[in-house]
């Protein structure tokens, strides 16, 4: 047994007893067991060792403690909780400062509403390319809108308290959504870097941060109704992506912080049992006020949701014409909604240098006895193309003036060809390069991100 | 930065496992995806923990150690090896660490044993052979030094693959081998003077029990 006579490689008579030798390996030994009885002997003994110790293997296992999988998850809650306790000194201060520096900064441009202030918005608007009011028409990406108002130094009010409110059934992704204002937080992060504003450190890393977390949280994570993890393909693509910016931005010992406060940040969002969460973070928001749009943009928002009545029933419509794919629940419609309503405007005829004016024809006190949001909300129907059969089917579910609609559609089909006509309307025009990025930027559309104008383009 | 991207450039083509996926949600903060990870390591954890120290008292408590530290390190797994792999490295640390701290006074409890060495019976009786010759590599393995006795259970009783147990012990594939082989001929050697012929009457008794 003491291979004393051979000077065969004893590793690899192991591999081969093993099952770990490779092909070549195998014949070697298999050529020479039957020529030396001290290897062969080596073989059998060390067979039988192992199969003894195989045997002990499968007799000798622990009993089983049904309880330790929800002990072992107890202790990972408790974990992460006090976890997030601690995070929340973190969050607060990183809400502040980003407030702080970031929307007092860009925000702090106000206006009041003399008539001076209105020369002096006017003269702070540049000449714009139609494309770029054409681009700010789109009702889903409203905070184009912003990211426009804010680069061209567009005069803003500061109004408003909002909250800043994650909401992420389970199984389905999250969105970071200022309430009132429904855009993503991260077209937010976009009008700061749009704005130029040298973001000092901690705005830098908070910005990352939150931008990086809203990613993850949006695309990354979803579980099946098995409750097996199914992980979006780009998340990968993003966490590498990230992972080197930020460690390209911030230096290695900073970004692991950042993405461990990342990772906390998401922990135990689901700890409660519950199928979802909703967290909301009041927050001063300032909402941006611009002069010359008091009728369309924020005025008579009603302090209620928009989309009190049943707006689940608008789903498909908004589904197919307006977001496609992207529907995760009742709240985003919810979100879209109050896009359209904030964010339908349409450009000046007369005046191209104050690009953005209220609709000319939805007139304040509507005749057809609709509300003016309802009346937006109808003329953007129209202009996504949904025809108005579909519209009166759908509104004769919710709601009982079904002539109303039918007048006011009338109305609003003659005015909308008009517009088309004087080429000052609705036209689609290619947004020039820039506007794609913010596009591609948006995170409503997740991946791959159409570009709202394609597919208007599409329906044309 | 390039070697950074080169890095992550390791991992593309584990990207579709479910291992993988499930790492990735781990390290995003999924507490679901984690709970997921406990249930499908549990038992590979416990057992090997048992093996290594073979005493049940401890053990929930280490399995408990265990994925807390994979909780609270998952941050750090960079997918250079499997998620199972990188759990299992660190339970055998885990395991080693418990030894160090002399937390465990004896890394195998004879009280518990029903077998000594001496009293090897002479019975015949198939089964109750079968049962002192589990008993008996029990205790073998118990005599070996720690680290030799490991690489025995992650061989034999995990039936890992030399990589992956390179992977997990961090050492050469080579001293894998030769390890594998030392320990073995250790237990060979602890064992011989209790065997006596019980070795070569074996393997036809063997064969209709198992």
């Amino acid at each position: 047994m003491n291979r004393k006579n051979c000077l065969f490689d004893e590793s690899l008579l192991t591999a081969f007893l093993d099952n770990q030798a490779t092909e070549t390996e195998k014949e070697l030994v298999n050529q020479h067991l039957p020529t030396c009885p001290d290897c062969s002997a080596f073989v059998d003994t060390h067979l039988q060792l192992k199969a003894a110790v195989r045997q002990t293997a499968e007799t000798s296992k622990p009993e089983a403690n049904p309880y330790l999988y929800g002990e072992i998850v107890n202790k990972l809650q408790k974990k992460s909780v006090s976890k997030l306790q601690q995070r929340k000194l973190q969050i607060a201060f990183a809400t502040v400062v980003f407030l702080l520096i970031g929307f007092g900064s860009i925000y702090s441009i106000m206006v009041s509403s003399s008539t001076t202030d209105q020369k002096l918005a006017s003269n702070r608007v540049p000449s714009t390319s139609h494309a770029n009011v054409q681009h700010l028409l789109d009702p889903m990406t409203g905070s184009d809108m912003l990211i426009y108002l804010v680069k061209n130094s567009v005069p803003l009010t500061v109004q408003r308290t909002s909250y800043l409110t994650i909401h992420q059934p389970m199984g389905q992704s999250a969105e970071l959504v200022f309430s009132s204002l429904g855009g993503p937080m991260v077209d937010w992060l976009q009008i700061l870097s749009n704005a130029q504003i040298l973001p000092d450190d901690q705005l830098k890393e908070v910005d990352h941060v939150v931008k990086l977390y809203a990613n993850w949280v949006r695309d990354g994570i979803r579980f099946n109704t098995h409750g097996d993890v199914l992980i979006n393909p780009e998340l990968v693509n993003y966490r590498k992506q990230m992972m080197v910016m930020l460690e390209s931005n911030l230096g290695k010992s900073h970004s692991d912080k950042l993405i461990s406060w990342i990772h906390s940040r998401i922990n135990g969002l689901y700890q409660d049992g519950s199928s979802s969460f909703s967290v909301k973070i009041p927050v001063q928001v300032n909402i941006v006020r611009y002069k010359g749009l008091e009728n369309t943009m924020f005025a008579k928002i009603p302090s209620e949701p928009f989309t009190q009545r049943n707006l689940s029933q608008l789903l498909p419509v908004y589904e197919k014409n307006v977001w496609p794919g992207k529907m995760d629940s009742p709240e985003d419609v919810t979100v879209i909604a109050r896009n359209v309503a904030l964010f339908t405007i349409a450009p000046e005829k007369s005046e191209p240098k104050v690009a953005i004016q209220p609709i000319p024809s939805i007139k304040s006190e509507s005749p057809s006895g609709l509300s003016i949001i309802e009346m937006n909300e109808l003329a953007y129907l129209l202009r996504s193309g949904v025809t108005p059969e579909q519209i009166i089917e759908l509104k004769s579910v919710v709601d009982h003036r079904i002539n109303d609609y039918v007048a006011a559609m009338k109305d609003l089909q003659v005015q909308l060809k008009n517009s088309r006509e004087n080429e000052s309307g609705f036209r689609v025009t290619v947004p020039p390069a820039e506007h794609q990025a913010f596009v591609g930027g948006n995170s409503m559309g997740g991946t791959p991100i159409k570009s709202q104008d394609s597919i208007k383009t599409k329906k044309k | 930065m390039a070697t950074q991207a080169l890095v992550l450039d390791q991992d593309l083509g584990r990207e579709q496992t479910a291992d993988y996926q499930l790492a990735i949600a781990c390290q995003s903060g999924s507490s679901v995806a984690f709970q997921k990870l406990v249930k499908m390591y549990q038992e590979k954890v416990r057992g090997l923990i048992y093996s290594i120290l073979n005493d049940a008292s401890v053990l929930d408590d280490l399995t408990q150690e265990v994925f807390i530290k994979v909780y609270t390190s998952i941050d750090k797994f960079e997918h250079r090896s499997s998620l199972g792999t990188w759990i299992y490295r660190i339970t055998v640390n885990h395991c080693r660490d418990e030894i160090r701290r002399k937390r465990i006074r004896r890394f195998f409890s004879l009280d518990k044993m029903e077998w000594e060495p001496k009293s090897m019976g002479t019975t015949t009786d198939g089964l109750m052979l079968q049962k002192e010759k589990v008993n008996m590599v029990q205790w073998g393995l118990s005599q070996l030094p720690e680290k030799h006795r490991t690489i025995i259970i992650l061989k034999d009783f995990e039936e890992l693959s030399y990589d992956e147990i390179a992977d997990i012990l961090k050492i050469e594939l080579g001293t894998v081998k030769s390890r594998l082989n030392r320990a073995r001929t250790m237990l060979k050697e602890v064992l011989e003077p209790h065997w006596n012929h019980e070795l070569e009457i074996d393997e036809s008794q063997e064969l209709p029990i198992r």
